[in-house]
């Protein structure tokens, strides 16, 4: 009971708002970055504009795609939002605004999940309802009355207990066999880098690639608690910059490096954080310091106070249970994939497949082949073809194609072939299981053919 | 820190007391993946793509001496000549690397976007009223007038649709009596020089004493993206999805309601769909082995084999050389001209489909897997 009112008094103690704001502008300037980098790439269209069909979350079948005027509209109020976030200007709607928008965008089209994109939907969401404008903000500038010098420090601290989330269970899930006892995928992915000068020929080593797996397990489990030790900080910082930037040269993960990097600084002092804005907002005056010091005491604080901070702690509270829901499923989480997004399983698996689908008009009996690349890019095709619930919706699509052109009574059957982590390949699907039969849910799926028994191609040795 | 650092000094304790237990994998060494590929370069590329420029100089003397006196012979020999250069270029006919800019080969291979952003090898007929309407012209015929035609009005498909049709009397009409002989004449010569010199231009590129593109090949031996060997593997792979979807499942209707549609058979004219076929199963088996023509080399077998990489109990080379095999071995049971093949020996035909569908799967999923290529031809963002 006494640590809990410790803690509790911990939790209530004034830190420096200038944190807030300095995590603030560093995500900030993230989320511009990657809503430009996504333009630059050509990924809107080539995500959201040349599909003609999508692969929608469950149970938000209903999120639909805009036209490409509309999606192009979408980013670009994003990175207007991203701005107005960066200088504080009419911060709350801006990142409302974004959080929705994001959201949006990631929920179009399952085959584009990311554990980066994840990261960004909680983070905006955290941050909609934290004051991150009380302090170097236009906010503050023009409306005195919201301009902090202290925040409690539980609003600084779900932001490194947000951050912290990512490593810790990206840890937790790297406690895998295939993870630390075969080194995989990591020997597959270092392998390919070999060309690389100097450290090229290090990479084919079994031994590094052992290293890299064991040293990335540790380096997740324990670096946000070394990001709080003042002591520690500036190693672990270093360690972490290094880390980052090896992923980031052999590994195609895109932004993930930099959001983490630029992400953690929020663990520095306030003082850092301090000189960081004093010198980003010398440019630009109308940025300035907050107005009147004002610290936020419990009269000062809006009605909602303690609605927020228990809806924080449920939101943070789920956050811990989701990476263990796997537990409910059967089979190994890295081939099944069953409860796999939304865990922070992040680089565990390197799977290569192939899938083709048989369609039979049950009246007629007609049958034919229906090929993922008639109907799907080849990204959409990718993904799809490796992970189970992706192609159940696949073959539901394909019944309601099969409709439109007056075969009313289907059914669909799968032909995969998967290979994950090196492993020789297997079916990953049933073929005698018609799909149209099948319903998305969050039950586990019986269709899914047992990793270590799935059958695998028939052959003989014979020439 | 010290922490971490003791943390990771058991953790590397842990690993070397389980390394005994451990999978004992074999590497495959930079060294190992560069001499496959000069091996294959030696062997194989450069002189398939030797042969295809001499074949098609062969073609191009048998055309000239078929438009300056149409005649049953010259018209023969030139049909003759057609199918020889034909059956080299199906040797080298996944071999993207190394083709110049402009020889990529829309016009030769059908490259045609089906909408979703994916380009696909087709083995469409060839639009006959788009091809007249160009021989038709007023304006004059040369290799520069047929460069600048679309991309389906040129290449090998179109110089057979000239040489090929109902009967060799009808063939030789339009070149002798029909209106718009002269032009025609002109088209087909046109087409071949055109040709000849695409060919020339890209066998010069991979030789020595050209612009020596060997080097290049050789020198990306990695196992990253834009890598040699993973552009190779992706080019192996292509070529056997549209074997069996284009070469063969078109023409049976599999994605047609089994309906056949034997207009689509590649070659159907010159009656060479199943030779054609047969050959770029050669040239897989030479792209995996780098044996061709009597010329031993070190290929992706060799890779496959010092990996110990296997499907099952079966080593995975000797899975695709028995597959490869079991191809040949169908396709010698289906003893009709594939286009009569897909109605009168349907089930013959439809078991090629399905012996193709097998190779495809160890190509794309287990070769892939082994060799850890990488062959994403999409930029991702992540994981």
């Amino acid at each position: 009971m006494l640590l809990l009112e410790r803690m509790k008094s911990k939790l209530n103690e004034p830190v420096p708002a200038h944190s807030l704001a300095f995590f603030r502008v560093a995500f900030g300037l993230v989320m511009l970055y990657g809503v430009i980098r996504t333009y630059a790439m050509g990924w809107i269209d080539q995500l959201f504009v040349k599909p003609t069909f999508f692969f929608p979350f469950y149970n938000f079948e209903w999120v639909k795609p805009l036209p490409e005027a509309g999606i192009y509209t979408v980013f670009a109020v994003m990175a207007i939002c991203a701005m107005l976030v960066i200088v504080g200007f009419q911060y709350r709607i801006a990142i409302t605004a974004f959080f929705l928008l994001f959201t949006y965008v990631e929920l179009i089209d399952k085959t584009n999940y990311l554990n980066h994109y994840y990261l960004v939907t909680l983070v905006t969401f955290l941050m909609i309802w934290l004051p991150l404008n009380s302090s170097y903000s236009i906010d503050a500038r023009r409306k005195p009355w919201i301009a902090r010098t202290e925040v409690p420090r539980w609003m600084l601290a779900v932001i490194l207990v947000q951050i912290g989330f990512v490593y810790f269970f990206g840890g937790i899930a790297k406690i895998k066999y295939e993870w630390l006892f075969e080194a995989q995928p990591l020997r597959l992915w270092l392998a390919a880098n070999s060309g690389l000068p100097l450290i090229g020929p290090l990479l084919n080593e079994k031994w590094v690639a052992f290293a890299f797996s064991w040293f990335a397990m540790i380096f997740d489990l324990s670096i946000a608690f070394v990001l709080c030790s003042r002591r520690l900080r500036p190693y672990g910082y270093a360690v972490l910059l290094t880390f980052h930037f090896l992923t980031a040269q052999f590994f195609r993960i895109g932004m993930f490096p930099y959001i983490m990097s630029v992400s953690t600084l929020v663990f520095f002092s306030p003082e850092f954080h301090k000189r960081v804005l004093d010198w980003l907002s010398r440019p630009m005056s109308l940025l300035g310091r907050m107005g009147s010091i004002r610290p936020m005491s419990q009269a000062a604080q809006p009605r909602n106070y303690r609605a927020i901070q228990w809806g924080i702690a449920i939101f943070l509270g789920v956050q811990v249970l989701l990476p263990f829901r796997y537990v409910f499923y059967p089979g190994n989480v890295l081939w099944t994939e069953e409860a796999y997004r939304f865990s922070w399983n992040i680089m565990l698996i390197e799977k290569f497949g192939h899938a083709e689908f048989t369609v039979i008009d049950r009246k007629t009996g007609e049958s034919w082949i229906e090929l993922p690349s008639d109907h799907l890019t080849p990204q959409q095709e990718k993904q799809m073809s490796m992970q189970a619930d992706m192609i159940l919706q696949f073959a539901h699509h394909l019944e309601d194609v099969a409709k439109a052109k007056g075969h009313h009574d289907v059914e669909v059957y799968a032909d995969t072939y998967v290979a994950m982590n090196g492993k020789a390949g297997r079916m990953l699907v049933d073929p005698s299981v018609d799909l149209t039969e099948q319903q998305e849910g969050f039950a586990p799926k019986s269709w899914i053919l047992p990793f270590d028994n799935a059958p695998q191609l028939a052959l003989s040795r014979k020439q | 820190m010290r922490k971490s650092f003791l943390y990771l000094l058991v953790g590397l304790l842990v690993f070397s007391g389980c390394e005994d237990d451990g999978p004992q994998v074999p590497e495959v060494g930079d060294g190992d993946r560069e001499t496959m590929l000069r091996s294959l370069g030696e062997n194989v590329i450069i002189p398939g793509f030797a042969e295809v420029a001499q074949k098609t100089t062969v073609l191009e003397t048998a055309i000239h001496a078929f438009v300056g006196a149409p005649s049953a012979q010259t018209l023969d020999a030139a049909q003759a000549a057609w199918i020889e250069m034909g059956k080299s270029w199906k040797h080298v006919e996944m071999y993207q690397q190394g083709m110049l800019d402009q020889e990529r080969p829309d016009s030769l291979l059908y490259k045609i976007d089906i909408g979703a952003g994916n380009p696909r090898v087709r083995t469409a007929a060839v639009d006959l009223a788009a091809l007249n309407q160009a021989i038709g012209t007023s304006a004059p015929i040369t290799p520069g007038y047929v460069e600048a035609m679309p991309a389906k009005l040129q290449g090998i498909p179109v110089i057979e649709r000239l040489l090929f049709g109902a009967s060799d009397e009808e063939v030789l009409a339009l070149y002798t009596s029909a209106s718009d002989a002269p032009n025609r004449k002109a088209y087909l010569s046109s087409l071949i020089v055109s040709l000849r010199n695409r060919f020339n231009r890209v066998h010069n590129n991979w030789e020595a004493d050209g612009d020596n593109f060997l080097e290049v090949f050789a020198g990306a031996y990695g196992t990253d993206l834009g890598s040699s060997i993973g552009m190779l593997v992706e080019d192996i792979v292509a070529l056997s999805e549209s074997m069996k979807n284009e070469k063969i499942g078109r023409p049976l209707g599999m994605s047609n309601a089994q309906n056949q549609q034997p207009d689509s058979c590649e070659a159907r004219l010159s009656g060479q769909s199943m030779a054609f076929f047969l050959e770029n199963v050669n040239g897989i088996e030479s792209a995996l082995t780098a044996d061709a023509a009597g010329r031993t080399g070190s290929g992706i077998d060799a890779l496959l084999d010092h990996l110990e990489a296997k499907v099952g109990d079966v080593e995975l080379s000797l899975a695709l050389k028995s597959q490869l095999e079991k191809l040949r071995m169908v396709a010698a049971q289906i003893t009709e001209p594939l286009p009569q093949a897909v109605y009168s020996q349907r089930t013959k035909v439809d078991d090629l489909y399905r012996e193709c569908l097998v190779l495809i799967k160890l190509l794309k999923v287990d070769v892939v897997t082994q060799l850890g290529v990488m062959i994403t031809t999409v930029e991702n963002d992540g994981d």
